[in-house]
């Protein structure tokens, strides 16, 4: 039995249903949530980042705005018809089940991707009208860190100001390359984690938004932070010192660490389900799943 | 030289000791069940397991226990099959933002056909379900009855061996009520098989007389209308006889010993039996001897109703 025509048929599918339906739009007002905040803080605040494009990238987008488009636009690609019960027609053609389920992710993750992008190009065109400026003479600057020197998270500072003033950097080429592949990818793995959601457990977007809960804001706040793709990625690009070590890179005096990040990484899932559960009951959520 | 013995027919279900439960909830307890072909009606009240029974049989979900076979193969895991029978589900959701013509042809491409078969298939159904009209409307428009036609359209447009119609008359108006037993028929006619479920005895009386009696999950009787009929005879019959001398006849009656039970009205007579063939055996005596003049003579256990609700209530 051939796969391919099924899985491409059920790819348009999604891809119809996800640019027919209204969650492009949704997804766009959350993402435009970034060049807002982007302009608020470049024009706004003088006081402000250093590179406001690159510190709200890292440190709303990436973290927050982008987990949540995932959670948007990926959960229902596959749940939403399983939802409603048109999912029926499609398991009822000589297609394998996984063909199916890959050409509906194929039809969603993508287009997602892409609606991704859009925010961080409209932030790059915006921090580009902000010009790099100097302080004036006599008063002193922030300048960021070398991004060379790994560990230096602390700025260098010259003589004792009463009142610093940042030094504006205008984001570069290399700075957009490394953004966009740092969404697409960070979009890619949120995406696909939030659709598995949607083929694998009710109530989706319960279990998704308790994922993120659990792993943004309480695991975010250990010093044993859950080291997923995304957030290897965003080490890598922005060269920030990863605090705790990849358990692969297991050297035994890491080994504790290790273990509690690579244990909890595997909990993660289990204690979203079981918020999830608690959140709307747990009645009622097996209810739902039958 | 004797000739080789014929090979043996599958039939084409073959439900064996199948049970599926959702949580505590049994749908189908121990169905055994097989069924030849042809147009075979799926009775039974609301929450009986027909959809539970279709949706094991169409392979969307597995027995929790025992076998579902179609054409002779697993239901369950098998896509192939899917070549060979068509679906129409009993719920009411579409791709809404496409047209009927789309959703078809979408349908259809998810089975392999190229994109001219696929629309020659779609307008083929499309006017076999009398739905050409409508069919380059966007589905969020249509009526109940519109999107009762797509469904079976979507169901048929790959010319299936087997069609399974999950209450295809549920919500629809007589015109298309009719158009779609009528469809049924047709296909039956055809040599095609039809499985199609109801809870409305009339509907299904006016498309087969092969029935299969579903009830609280277990399969209470199934085969032709008539031999089913036959087992009404083991429960007790009513019998009930117009006179202008109804008190008479009821005495008369009254002392015959397959009467179990009698009601009398102004101008009828109304009795329960046991032994119905007995007692119809001597009822023509019993009158003659009378002299009782009896105008009419009506069985109101003698249609599907009866026989459904002496098997449910049994």
């Amino acid at each position: 039995m051939n796969a391919i025509p099924g899985l491409l048929a059920s790819a348009r599918l999604a891809l119809r249903q996800f640019l027919n339906g209204p969650r492009k739009w949704l997804l766009l007002l959350l993402g435009a949530v970034f060049p807002g905040i982007v302009s608020i803080f470049a024009f706004a605040v003088e006081h402000g980042p250093v590179n406001p494009f690159l510190q709200i990238f890292d440190g709303i987008y990436l973290s927050v705005i982008l987990l949540l488009m995932a959670l948007l636009g990926a959960t229902s690609g596959f749940s939403g018809d399983a939802e409603d019960g048109t999912v029926i027609y499609l398991f009822t053609r000589p297609c394998p089940r996984w063909a199916i389920v890959a050409g509906k992710w194929l039809g969603t993750v993508p287009p997602l991707v892409a609606i991704s992008l859009v925010p961080v190009l409209l932030s790059f065109l915006l921090a580009q009208h902000v010009p790099a400026d100097s302080p004036p003479p006599g008063e002193a600057a922030i300048r960021p860190a070398d991004p060379g020197a790994p560990g230096t998270g602390a700025p260098n500072r010259t003589a004792a100001p009463p009142r610093p003033r940042n030094v504006h950097e205008t984001p570069g080429a290399r700075d957009l390359a490394l953004v966009s592949f740092a969404t697409a990818l960070s979009t890619v793995e949120f995406g696909t984690l939030f659709f598995a959601l949607g083929v694998l457990v009710g109530r989706p977007y319960v279990v998704g938004l308790c994922y993120s809960v659990l792993f943004e804001l309480i695991l975010g706040l250990t010093p044993f932070k859950m080291w997923v793709l995304s957030k290897m990625l965003r080490g890598a690009v922005f060269r920030i010192p990863t605090p705790v070590p990849r358990f692969w890179e297991g050297a035994l005096e890491n080994l504790p660490s290790a273990l509690v990040s690579s244990i909890g990484l595997a909990l993660v899932p289990l204690g979203s389900i079981g918020l999830a559960m608690i959140v709307v009951g747990w009645k009622s959520y097996l209810a739902k799943s039958d | 030289m004797n000739a080789p013995a014929p090979a043996p027919a599958i039939p084409l279900v073959w439900f064996e000791h199948v049970t599926r439960w959702y949580g505590q909830v049994v749908a189908l307890r121990d169905v055994s069940i097989p069924i030849a072909g042809g147009v075979v009606g799926l009775l039974g009240p609301n929450g009986a397991g027909k959809t539970t029974f279709l949706r094991v049989l169409t392979g969307t979900m597995p027995p929790s226990q025992g076998r579902a076979l179609l054409f002779g193969l697993p239901a369950f895991g098998t896509p192939d099959l899917y070549r060979r029978i068509g679906y129409c589900p009993d719920h009411d959701n579409f791709f809404e933002f496409m047209t009927g013509r789309e959703f078809v042809e979408t349908l259809l491409g998810v089975h392999g056909f190229g994109s001219k078969d696929r629309r020659d298939l779609a307008a083929r159904a499309l006017d076999r379900v009398k739905a050409a009209d409508f069919a380059d409307r966007r589905v969020f428009t249509y009526s109940k009855g519109m999107r009762q036609r797509l469904k079976v359209a979507q169901a048929l447009a790959h010319d299936p061996e087997l069609l399974i119609l999950d209450e295809p008359l549920n919500g629809v108006d007589p015109l298309i009520r009719r158009d779609i037993i009528e469809l049924v028929r047709e296909l039956g006619r055809e040599g095609k098989s039809v499985i199609v479920s109801s809870h409305v005895l009339h509907e299904v009386e006016a498309m087969t007389p092969n029935i299969v009696l579903i009830h609280k999950g277990r399969v209470k009787a199934y085969g032709n209308v008539h031999e089913i009929r036959g087992l009404i005879d083991r429960h007790p019959h009513s019998i009930r006889l117009t006179t202008p001398r109804a008190r008479d006849l009821a005495g008369i009656l009254a002392r015959q010993p397959d009467v179990s039970e009698l009601v009398i009205a102004p101008d009828a007579v109304t009795i329960r039996t046991p032994a119905p063939d007995r007692f119809y055996g001597a009822l023509p005596a019993l009158i003659l001897e009378s002299g009782i003049e009896v105008h009419e003579l009506h069985s109101p256990d003698d249609n599907l109703d009866a026989v459904f609700r002496y098997l449910t209530e049994a």
